[in-house]
């Protein structure tokens, strides 16, 4: 869930609170229309009982939590929900919408990212790029590639041998690093 | 939006009438008045057909469009009709519409809303969450991209650099292909459609079980199925996880029953199970092999062990049109990329259990699920249910190794691997002994020997 809530917060305390003593009250006075409706079975009655605290104390709070999710994943309008999640691995989805663009769906492209970028870039964006840039193949080699996508870097700092590269933007999610299209030499 | 929702309503309908056939051809036909759990058990059962029957398809060079999808579902419809009908004529129906009933009364009654209710907060968040977490789109939502795009399985794409274990199998794959043909590429409802199968789950598991098990028990079951956190936050997350287990546990249920019954019907209708989780996932196959020699194991009988051994390998040779295809287009994953399987330091294996037990007694991911389970084994132990004791033990103590024993071997970071996995590892055999459980507490005074569908004589 996108935006589930990192921490309880007050309502989510306050829920939790609700829950404990709805699940205490439960306990008191639950066992025994349970215990009836088992048939006196002392533990089955203590299973079916200790679940249904169990699930009555932790109720408010989960489904609360997926409420607060859908209240803030609800306004994501379907062209941003389309590359937020590069947005959870630093990676600007613009930006990766502007490089679809300039390579040709049957051509293939590499992936340079710098050492120096932030691990989520560095971790995802091949696999990013991949995805959003079907049916484009991603070659294992950039140098293999007809295109050159390079992250933080130009491909010459990257090692990479390519024609003049093209600034494409810069990662507004992170350190503003640059972005760089380039055809290879072959 | 309205329209993309309709057009997967659409979709889905055609999934439940596939499912309706696989019960009709397993020989099940549910009772009129039983049709709102009936359809839970038919939509698991048609989602698991479309995904295996349609990776078979894609693997013969089908680019699976919408309608083809259509009469794949059709043709399975009527794969289970027309037989039934010709038969008919013959013989009369075996079944009569007037089901079985145990009786509710009092506040076991409240159980079903409250689970409806809180599936229904689940399927309102699925609906509006976008495909964000990396290994769905990364693994398998790039698939059905994929197939979309290049109009079938393309070797050339899925060999590059681009896929991420791209040899994983492609039931996922295709139930997404449902939301992206029906509702166009790229489209935000693929999280719901992946998700239906979870929200089926309650109710196919009481249609399969309802008759068998006390309702109190099972009614909170599902109950504590339906808020269990982790099963709603990765259901919501699109991965393959959650699928694997639905279609897992289901199987384990109607092998069980099939166990105590006898009804072939309920071993034909865990096969199709099966090999939803066969083909769903790689561990789906370890999870099935144990499960189909721990049910031989204790059906007993020359004659029940050849039609297990027969049901299990159908299931498993679903799967080898896939494999063969990988193979021949050397289309490999991260292990085998990583220079494959092979046993790690000793030390990892108490160190990747002491996570996976971490994980199994965390309340903040289970509530009482985990802990219903373990009571329900100790408690049935005790008691006249002994040998089912036994047999979700062992069973689950089996997948559980199967996981260690991937961790064990793992090639990739052994913690890395670890820290990123467990969580989504072990729910299949969670929700396995959550499908047991009301076999293991429940069972009726009466009537335990009658199959779904059957009505009381």
């Amino acid at each position: 869930m996108l935006n589930l809530p990192a921490h309880p917060g007050t309502t989510g305390y306050a829920l939790l609170a609700i829950g404990a003593v709805a699940g205490l009250l439960l306990l008191l006075f639950g066992w025994r229309p349970v215990g009836a409706t088992v048939g006196d079975d002392g533990p089955l009655t203590l299973i079916v009982t200790g679940t249904l605290v169990f699930c009555l104390a932790g109720a408010p709070f989960t489904l609360w939590r997926v409420l607060a999710d859908i209240r803030e994943t609800a306004p994501v309008t379907p062209e941003h929900a389309e590359y937020v999640g590069a947005e959870t691995k630093l990676i600007d989805g613009e930006l990766v919408r502007r490089i679809e663009r300039l390579i040709p769906r049957e051509d293939s492209y590499g992936v340079g990212v710098s050492p120096d970028a932030y691990v989520e870039v560095r971790e995802s964006l091949a696999l990013w790029l991949g995805y959003e840039l079907v049916p484009r193949r991603q070659a294992r080699r950039p140098q293999e590639a007809e295109w050159v996508v390079t992250w933080g870097a130009t491909p010459a700092e990257l090692g990479l041998r390519t024609r003049p590269p093209r600034l494409v933007g810069r990662n507004r999610l992170s350190d503003r690093e640059p972005v760089y299209l380039a055809r290879t030499r072959s | 939006m309205t329209r993309d929702l309709l057009a997967l309503v659409f979709a889905n309908g055609c999934i439940l009438a596939a499912g309706h056939g696989v019960l009709r051809a397993a020989g099940v036909r549910p009772a009129l008045l039983d049709l709102p759990w009936a359809f839970g058990v038919a939509y698991v059962a048609g989602a698991a057909a479309v995904g295996v029957i349609g990776s078979i398809l894609l693997v013969a060079g089908l680019a699976l469009t919408w309608w083809q999808l259509v009469l794949l579902c059709a043709a399975i419809l009527a794969g289970g009709l027309v037989p039934g009908l010709v038969s008919q004529r013959h013989k009369p129906p075996r079944i009569a519409l007037r089901p079985h009933r145990v009786v509710v009364t009092g506040w076991p009654r409240l159980l079903p809303p409250a689970t409806a209710l809180a599936l229904a907060v689940l399927a309102a968040d699925l609906a509006v969450q976008p495909l964000w977490t990396d290994d769905a789109w990364s693994i398998w939502t790039i698939k059905a991209a994929s197939v979309v795009e290049l109009g079938g399985l393309d070797p050339g794409f899925l060999s590059s650099a681009a896929v991420f274990n791209a040899d994983y199998p492609l039931v996922v794959p295709v139930l997404e292909l449902v939301a992206m043909r029906f509702c166009g590429l790229p489209n935000e409802l693929v999280p719901l459609q992946l998700g239906l199968v979870f929200l089926a789950f309650p109710a196919a598991l009481v249609a399969l079980l309802r008759e068998r098990v006390r309702p109190v028990v099972l009614r909170t079951v599902v109950l504590a199925v339906a808020l269990a956190p982790t099963l709603q936050i990765q259901a919501a997350s699109a991965v393959a996880d959650v699928t694997l287990a639905v279609f897992f546990a289901l199987a384990a249920a109607a092998g069980w029953r099939w166990v105590e019954t006898g009804e072939s019907q309920l071993l034909w209708l865990s096969g199709v199970f099966a090999a939803g989780a066969i083909g769903t996932k790689t561990e789906g196959l370890v999870f099935v092999g144990v499960l189909v020699v721990a049910l031989a194991i204790v059906a007993g009988g020359r004659r029940r062990s050849a039609q297990l051994a027969a049901v299990g390998l159908a299931a498993g040779l679903t799967l080898l049109p896939w494999e063969l295809w990988t193979r021949r287009h050397e289309v490999g994953n991260a292990i085998s990329g990583a220079g494959g399987a092979s046993f790690g330091p000793v030390d990892r294996v108490p160190r990747a259990g002491s996570d996976m037990v971490k994980e199994l007694v965390d309340p903040s991911s289970w509530l009482a699920l985990v802990a219903l389970g373990c009571a329900a084994i100790v408690v049935a132990f005790s008691r006249r249910e002994r040998r089912a004791a036994l047999f979700t033990a062992v069973v689950t103590v089996g997948c559980l190794a199967g996981v260690l024993g991937a961790y064990w071997t793992t090639p990739l970071d052994f913690d890395y691997h670890v820290a990123t996995s467990v969580r989504r590892t072990i729910v299949a055999p969670v929700l396995f002994v959550a499908a047991m459980t009301p076999l293991l507490l429940g069972r009726l005074a009466v009537d335990a020997q009658r199959p779904l569908g059957h009505p009381r004589d």
